[in-house]
């Protein structure tokens, strides 16, 4: 599935976040859809990505589905987690 | 492939293993049952907290729970350890639900230490008898594989659990039963389920359990976030209830669902089912064995022991890092797959192998360390239910 | 009849009536690694199907729970066994407990890599927590530090006989007795879960029913549990504590004699009054003998 150069995954072509399948630094540049990307912050292993800029109360895109929505802006490149993302489902 | 072989039972089903189980029936014999097990090749034990307390409305749950437990394939027969011999309900049921019961009072035996020296010789003469059947061909239908997930993180829905469903869409083909559970962990997965469903009927089913619990969850009024996701689940990057259910659907590959069960209730025709479970991993995996799960498979991101007293459990890890941390608590690496050593394809087929090869004989690790974890699921509250 | 108290002094000063190690899994998950740890000699384990997929209030309450049977004077030392990834976090619940004054070690499964390091590493600080556990001397005190413990289905006669023989003797006295069924005691003071039993007699709240309401006393800090059960209820005990069980029919007795301590229709308050002092000091309960590891939590909401 991976190259040894994979670093992060992008489960389906309508997901705007990526995983991360080792951690990378803030700083660096992975590749997406064919394209560069900046990363931000420091994202831990497993953890995920905007690839694309999620405004506030838009969805979070994986596996081509919703899994929650932005609570605040999330630009291309910073860790997007449960510091930015509320379930649509179990909510707070 | 070599042939699958099991042990028939008199009901039709087919057991992997041939355990002689001692279960008890109250919190109060569960020491019994304990020291009776104990040191006895073959013989297997839990313990629980259930006392039975009148007008507990979750009875009719654990009652069945506890029968089914006792009635699984695995079990040649089951010794239940009672407090009063007229206390014959779950007896009855487990013997309606297939099992070779043998019901043991306290009240005729003053208590645990004669219980016990009342039950060893009983538990000597079965295992005597286990011990002559042989193992006969079986067919793959005879196999009810048992999926969960636990201890999850993000690598789970990219590469065990969707590797599990390969291995589970493999066994679906050959006649063999799937049972996917965990109800809270669909939550965001049931349009995809509901799609899947074999009819209508279970299409509706599917989407009134899953939202159902999700309302019932609703209605208590609490913040689940620490609990759902767990926080190893957060500490592993999963963020919402919705992702870590759309990773732990996997699980169940791409089989049309066949059918939607009660907790601890049997399947009535093979191919993949959905049980209605908590997300908790005892609870879960009590629930699947006592609907009669023979076989389970279990991923893990973060790692976790545990197994059941009964029913072979195959860990299963998603990612290389804790496959090497915890090698002893864990029998496959589902994390060659980031590693470019394995498709997902290859990797479902080499479950698929080592789960058939489990039911022939093959000790999984949690077997071999005699993890026997036992949970008792409710519905209600207890402070609900009693408080009045 | 000795009305003098033998026991163990500890750090926080109170009285200990046992000597036992807890060995504590912070999850149902590692209950088979915590049992093995507890086979090391003078380490009691208990298991328990809780510390995951829980919510709201329930997730504190059950964390009281298990700080209250860890910080009970009976114990003298604990073991947290941790897998890592559970709701109720072991670290923490190794933090809270060390802060309530007790000695503690923390070992966690997926820390330390896998059931058997793990085991490696608890069963030492077993050893290490024993041999400090020689610190708290042994002294004599009188009945003003007992805390009798009464698990009860309700305010019977027994219930008022026993609380209030303790009372007048100079004991504190906690209840633990089902919501709505205080009767007498519909005034007295009430304790939150998890805190001291007050002086004089109080109740103990949200404390459950039946063989729940011993993990509620111990956590009131009681050093001795009277189980006055009402007909036909089996006897059961407590794993870090000794608990007089007295049967409520004569019946319930005869057939489970050995696992009963007295027989309450014949048994007057006095008598287990008396039979209290002498468990205090060291004289096993049935239960005790048997070897019986009952922890059982009282919850307040379903698993998700």
């Amino acid at each position: 599935m991976a190259s040894t150069l994979t670093r992060v995954l992008l489960l389906n072509e309508r997901d705007n976040v990526a995983v991360a399948i080792r951690a990378l630094r803030s700083g660096e540049e992975v590749e997406v859809r064919g394209r560069r990307l900046a990363v931000v912050d420091d994202i831990p292993f497993g953890h995920k990505l905007a690839v694309a800029e999620i405004g506030t109360g838009e969805g979070v895109i994986k596996y081509g589905e919703l899994i929650g929505r932005a609570t605040s802006p999330i630009g291309s490149g910073r860790h997007v987690h449960v510091h930015n993302v509320v379930s649509g489902r179990l909510p707070g | 492939m070599e042939q699958l072989t099991g042990y028939p039972r008199p009901d039709g089903r087919w057991g992997v293993r041939n355990h002689v189980l001692v279960l008890p029936l109250h919190s109060a014999a569960s020491l019994a049952a304990e020291r009776s097990a104990e040191g006895l090749a073959g013989a297997a034990s839990v313990g629980h907290q259930w006392e039975g307390i009148e007008g507990d409305p979750d009875q009719e749950r654990i009652a069945s729970t506890l029968a089914g437990f006792a009635a699984n394939p695995n079990c040649f027969a089951t010794v239940l350890i009672g407090i009063r011999r007229e206390d014959t309900a779950i007896a009855k049921a487990a013997v309606r639900r297939g099992g070779r019961i043998h019901l043991v009072a306290m009240a005729d035996h003053r208590g645990t230490a004669g219980t016990v020296a009342a039950v060893r010789p009983l538990l000597e003469r079965l295992l005597a008898e286990a011990s002559l059947t042989q193992r006969r061909p079986m067919p793959i239908s005879g196999l009810v594989l048992g999926l969960e997930c636990g201890g999850s993180d993000a690598l789970s829905g990219i590469t065990a659990n969707p590797a599990l469903g390969v291995a589970s869409d493999l066994l679906v083909a050959a006649g063999g039963t799937s049972i996917l559970a965990e109800t809270p962990e669909l939550i965001g997965a049931e349009h995809l389920l509901a799609a899947r469903a074999a009819t209508p009927e279970v299409g509706r089913r599917v989407l009134e359990v899953i939202t159902g619990f999700e309302s019932a969850i609703r209605d208590l009024g609490v913040d689940v976030r620490g609990a759902q996701p767990t926080p190893g689940n957060q500490a592993g990057g999963l963020t919402t209830i919705e992702e870590k259910s759309l990773g732990a659907a996997k699980k169940g590959g791409d089989a049309p669902v066949a059918g939607v069960l009660g907790f601890a209730q049997p399947p009535e025709r093979p191919g993949l089912q959905i049980m209605d479970t908590p997300g908790h991993d005892i609870e879960q995996m009590v629930g699947m064995v006592a609907g009669g799960a023979n076989l389970a498979a279990f991923t893990t991101g973060r790692g976790t022991p545990t197994g059941s007293a009964i029913t072979p459990v195959l860990k299963i890890a998603t990612n290389t890092a804790i496959y090497r941390r915890l090698e002893g608590d864990i029998d496959l690496n589902a994390g060659a797959i980031l590693d470019g050593e394995e498709s997902l394809e290859s990797m479902g087929r080499l479950i698929y192998r080592r789960l058939l090869e489990v039911a022939a004989g093959e000790l999984t690790s949690s077997e071999r360390r005699g993890n026997r974890e036992f949970a008792i699921s409710r519905t209600v509250s207890p402070m609900t239910a009693f408080s009045g | 009849m000795s009305v003098t108290l033998r026991g163990r002094r500890r750090r926080d000063g109170r009285l200990g009536a046992r000597n036992h190690v807890l060995v504590l899994p912070s999850v149902v998950c590692a209950n088979q690694t915590a049992t093995l740890i507890g086979s090391e000699p003078g380490a009691v384990a208990v298991v328990h199907q809780h510390g995951c997929g829980q919510v709201g209030d329930d997730v504190a309450h059950t964390e009281r729970a298990f700080l209250g049977s860890a910080t009970n004077p009976n114990v003298g030392a604990v073991v947290v066994v941790s897998l890592g990834c559970e709701t109720i976090q072991g670290r923490r619940l190794a933090r809270l407990i060390e802060r309530g004054g007790q000695r503690v070690a923390f070992v966690g499964i997926q820390q330390l890599g896998g059931t058997f390091k793990t085991v490696d590493h608890g069963r030492l600080a077993v050893g290490r927590l024993r041999a400090e556990l020689e610190a708290d001397g042994l002294v004599e005190a009188g009945l003003e530090e007992l805390v009798l413990g009464i698990a009860a289905d309700g305010a019977t006669r027994a219930v008022r006989e026993l609380a209030e023989a303790a009372r007048i003797a100079g004991a504190s006295v906690v209840l633990a007795v089902p919501e709505g069924a205080r009767g007498d005691w519909e005034g007295a003071p009430v304790i939150g879960y998890g805190q001291a039993a007050a002086a004089g007699i109080s109740v103990v709240e949200q404390a459950g029913e039946g063989t729940e309401q011993h993990l509620a006393l111990a956590g009131a800090g009681a050093q001795v549990i009277v189980s006055l059960r009402g007909p036909g209820r089996a006897p059961q005990g407590f794993a870090t504590g000794p608990v007089l069980a007295v049967a409520g029919d004569p019946g319930i007795y005869a057939a489970l004699e050995d696992d009963f301590d007295l027989d309450g229709s014949s048994a007057g308050a006095e008598d287990v009054w008396r039979r209290v002092i002498s468990v205090f000091n060291g004289e096993q309960t049935a239960s005790e003998k048997r070897g019986a590891r009952d922890f059982v939590l009282h919850r307040i909401a379903r698993t998700m």
